[in-house]
């Protein structure tokens, strides 16, 4: 992303101006030699903008945009020509590199153009920047103190200021402080912090109050937009990739064009404000520019979630036979609600793929007998070895002396595990597994994984056939190169850059962009994280594979995404965010964490422009080429049709490298804007 | 002044996911069972895998501390020469035999970890002085550059 244009020769220079409202009685004051004015005019602000109330305002301007205000000028304080900077007319406007304008002549609405803006282009003519002096948050200062970015406390940014060398910036600097107050951040050498006291409480009916939802949006970015900008400049594309970078770029360009900057805003928080949050873009970088998209995320919805499946309800789901006609519509209620806890024995095997749901009763019986005749074989296998024979059978030796260190330590809190016999049963089973899956043997989490099995069906072979059929689903958590954790990692953040790419540019500037303080939640399906009732529910609901095969992903993300403030007001780092994780276990609210993933899911299934790479990792349907561009707005998906979700579809693949992801979506964008 | 010790056990195959911990550290402990020969053998590949990752600036004066615990426990298996040998050889590392269960050394160890640490801080600290790339004349500003959190 290029921010620095260089400044072409016909290129009118702007003017930096300081605007009083009129009852203040600092215009004099801040008349001060320091000031680099073009004219230094002092302006009563309601000649400019009325509706402003009472401040102190910084303006820059084209000078060779209308300016009203010299003709308007009442000639109050008219200042000196001393006053004027030798620099001043070094002082320049940058123009907005990123422009969000509409390229009408190939259609691509929505795009970003990187090629420059044509300097005949008459849409192009910025609206004077006006920054209330008493809601400057903080100031970055980049690229050897040539470049300046402004954060307002509603988490707005000017467009980077450019500066002619570092002395122009001190004295910028030495300006602003002597208006407001600022400080050096400690953790942040490039930038300037407003200090607290000298930030009044906001008390205005400026026009931008007016506008819907824009207070709490202020709220939502309040100490947030500093570190964003700061990473907008630090790693550009990541910054855009995550978005917040960029929402006041969008703000101010949209007022550029149309010179109607508060309508712009308003529609821009108009169509945000479902949420109140920045726009979700994703870029797609091709030679020279990049092509910025809006991704919509479907309407929040809340969903409710049901009673527990109820005995009678389990029996009525069976015909004489004993056969279950539909599983699926059995999964859907399990889904919303889980099973009752003394119905868990029964269910669980079924949503284990232990028992098979299209067998009679009859059948069942036979099918149990085989299954209780494999485990023991499975079984005599290992307990009929010599001690002499071990000695010389390392592969199990070993994997023997893991889960003998492992079962001693699992879940003995519980009064189930508290004794021997249980721990005796759960060390037999693991074994076995051992011998029924030698090439990935045994590793640390499968006995945190099995416990709670044995617990609800209190029986070694239906544990074991249990517990065959749950890691068949998160056996790629155990395998030897951790492929199958860091693809998780990798989705998670997916995730989370087009849901929240506010929080997730924080981790990512946070050296925790690889999600790995994740690692146990999705290790072990947060068998850590809740209490022993808790993870029964988190996993039976998780074990129907609705509404796709990756929802603990979506869990993962909703407990995140419940942490956002925390950690980003705290300002957590990446061990404190290592750390506020890890102290999360047993205080984490399931219902409610439920409730929420499944509301994203409807979101990311409702929205538009979602980028393929994500819609696959949830199970969704990539819409076709060919349709692309005409997806409905959100909320009016046919989600409708799917109103339930549907069974996943077995595992998807992971195998979609990276640069295909974006070959396609690439096409994708291209089909949607030719 | 607080400490935090990260504890990247685990199986070996969750090693990779805790090369993340590596960075920023200020000292490595490196922990092998006296009764086991493996667990000692394997120190070497320990540490080149944390000088890889962490890739400190001076690799060769970067505090390490070798463990040797479970001094416990009656079959021994690593002589304490050799292993005070090895420390030796890699540019004298402390070495303490401890045992965790009986919570011998265990204080002397930490003392000694904690210490070496501390130089490592503010050895980087010293080395992070770089001069200011914006040169400040605001001097309210100035003031508050040094603040300590």
């Amino acid at each position: 992303m290029i921010h620095a244009m260089p400044l072409q020769s016909n290129c009118p220079q702007p003017v930096i101006k300081m605007l009083s409202s009129s009852s203040s009685p600092d215009i004099e004051e801040r008349d001060s030699p320091d000031m680099d004015e073009d004219s230094g005019q002092k302006q009563e602000t309601k000649d400019q903008a009325p509706d402003k109330g009472h401040g102190k305002y910084m303006q820059w301007q084209r000078s060779d945009s209308p300016s009203p205000e010299r003709s308007a000028n009442g000639g109050r304080g008219e200042p000196a020509g001393a006053a004027r900077s030798p620099d001043r007319s070094e002082w320049a406007l940058l123009e907005p590199a990123v422009g969000y304008h509409h390229s009408r002549d190939n259609g691509k609405e929505d795009s970003v153009s990187m090629s420059p803006p044509a300097a005949d282009s008459a849409e192009f003519r910025p609206r004077p920047i006006e920054v209330d002096l008493s809601e400057i948050r903080s100031l970055r200062v980049t690229e050897r103190g040539t470049l300046c970015v402004i954060i307002q406390s509603d988490g707005s940014t000017t467009s980077p200021l450019r500066f002619p060398s570092s002395a122009h910036m001190d004295s910028f600097l030495d300006m602003v402080n002597s208006v407001t107050p600022i400080v050096r951040s400690c953790k942040d050498k490039a930038l300037y912090l407003a200090e607290e006291q000298s930030r009044p409480a906001r008390a205005t009916q400026g026009t931008v109050d007016t506008l819907y939802g824009f207070a709490r949006f202020s709220e939502r970015l309040v100490g947030t937009g500093i570190k964003l900008v700061r990473d907008f400049h630090q790693d550009p594309r990541a910054a855009t990739l995550t978005g917040i970078g960029k929402v006041a770029e969008i703000v101010l360009n949209r007022g550029l064009e149309d010179h109607r900057p508060e309508e712009a805003i308003a529609d821009a928080l108009r169509q945000h404000s479902f949420e109140l949050e920045p726009p979700r873009l994703q870029s797609t970088q091709h030679e020279g520019f990049e092509v910025v998209t809006e991704i919509r995320l479907g309407e929040k919805r809340p969903v409710a979630r049901q009673k527990p499946l109820t005995q009678q309800e389990w029996d009525d789901a069976h015909d004489v036979e004993g056969r279950i006609p539909d599983p699926d519509a059995l999964r859907r209620r399990i889904f919303h609600g889980g099973v009752e806890p003394q119905l868990r024995a029964s269910v669980w095997p079924f949503l284990l793929d232990c028992e098979r749901p299209e067998l009679t009763t009859e059948e069942r019986r036979a099918a149990r007998d085989q299954r209780r005749d494999d485990y023991f074989r499975m079984k005599l296998q290992w307990a009929s070895m010599s001690e002499k024979q071990l000695t010389r059978f390392t592969g199990l030796r070993d994997r023997r002396a893991l889960v003998e260190k492992d079962v001693t330590r699992t879940d003995r809190g519980e009064a189930f595990f508290s004794g021997t016999s249980n721990i005796t049963l759960l060390h037999d089973i693991l074994v076995t597994y051992c011998m029924y899956n030698f090439d990935l043997g045994y590793v640390q989490g499968m006995s945190d994984l099995l416990s709670p099995i044995l617990f609800v069906v209190k029986d070694e072979v239906d544990a074991f056939w249990c517990f065959v059929g749950f890691m068949e689903r998160v056996c790629g958590n155990f395998e030897l190169t951790q492929k199958g954790m860091e693809q998780q990692f990798s989705d998670l953040h997916a995730l989370l850059q087009v849901y929240d790419p506010t929080f997730c540019s924080y981790l990512d500037r946070n050296e925790s962009s690889q999600m790995s303080f994740t690692f146990r939640w999705l290790l072990v399906w947060f068998k850590r994280e809740l209490d022993w009732p808790d993870i029964q529910r988190l996993w039976e609901v998780l074990w129907t594979g609705l509404p796709c095969s990756n929802f603990v992903l979506l869990v993962a993300l909703a407990v995140l995404v419940q942490q956002r403030s925390t950690i980003i007001e705290s300002e957590l780092g990446f061990s404190a965010i290592v750390k506020h994780i890890n102290d999360l276990s047993m205080h984490i609210d399931l219902e409610s964490s439920l409730k929420l993933a499944e509301t994203i899911y409807g979101q990311f299934r409702d929205g538009s422009r979602v980028p393929a790479p994500v819609l696959r990792i949830l199970d969704l349907p990539v819409p076709p080429e060919s349709d692309a561009g005409s997806s409905p707005p959100a909320g009016s998906v046919p989600a409708a049709a799917g109103a339930d979700p549907s069974p996943a579809g077995g595992q998807r693949s992971h195998d979609s490298s990276v640069s295909e992801d974006e070959r396609s979506y690439e096409i994708a964008l291209a089909s949607q804007y030719m | 002044m607080s400490g935090q010790i990260w504890d990247t056990a685990g199986q070996e195959r969750f090693q990779s996911l805790g090369v993340a911990f590596y960075r920023g550290a200020d000292c490595c402990v490196l922990v092998y069972d006296v009764t086991s020969p493996n667990t000692f053998r394997s120190l070497d590949s320990w540490r080149d895998e944390f000088l890889i990752q962490a890739s400190p600036r001076d690799p060769d004066h970067f505090p390490f501390v070798v463990l040797g615990n479970k001094v416990d426990l009656d079959n021994r298996a690593v002589p304490t020469k050799r292993a005070q040998q090895w420390c030796h050889s890699k540019n004298e590392i402390p070495y303490f035999e401890t045992s965790a269960k009986e919570a011998i050394n265990v204080e002397q160890a930490f003392q000694t970890i904690a210490k070496n640490a501390l130089a490592q801080e503010s050895e980087v600290e010293l080395y992070n002085e770089f001069p200011d790339q914006i040169r400040l004349t605001g001097d309210s500003r100035n003031k508050q550059e040094a603040c300590g959190c």
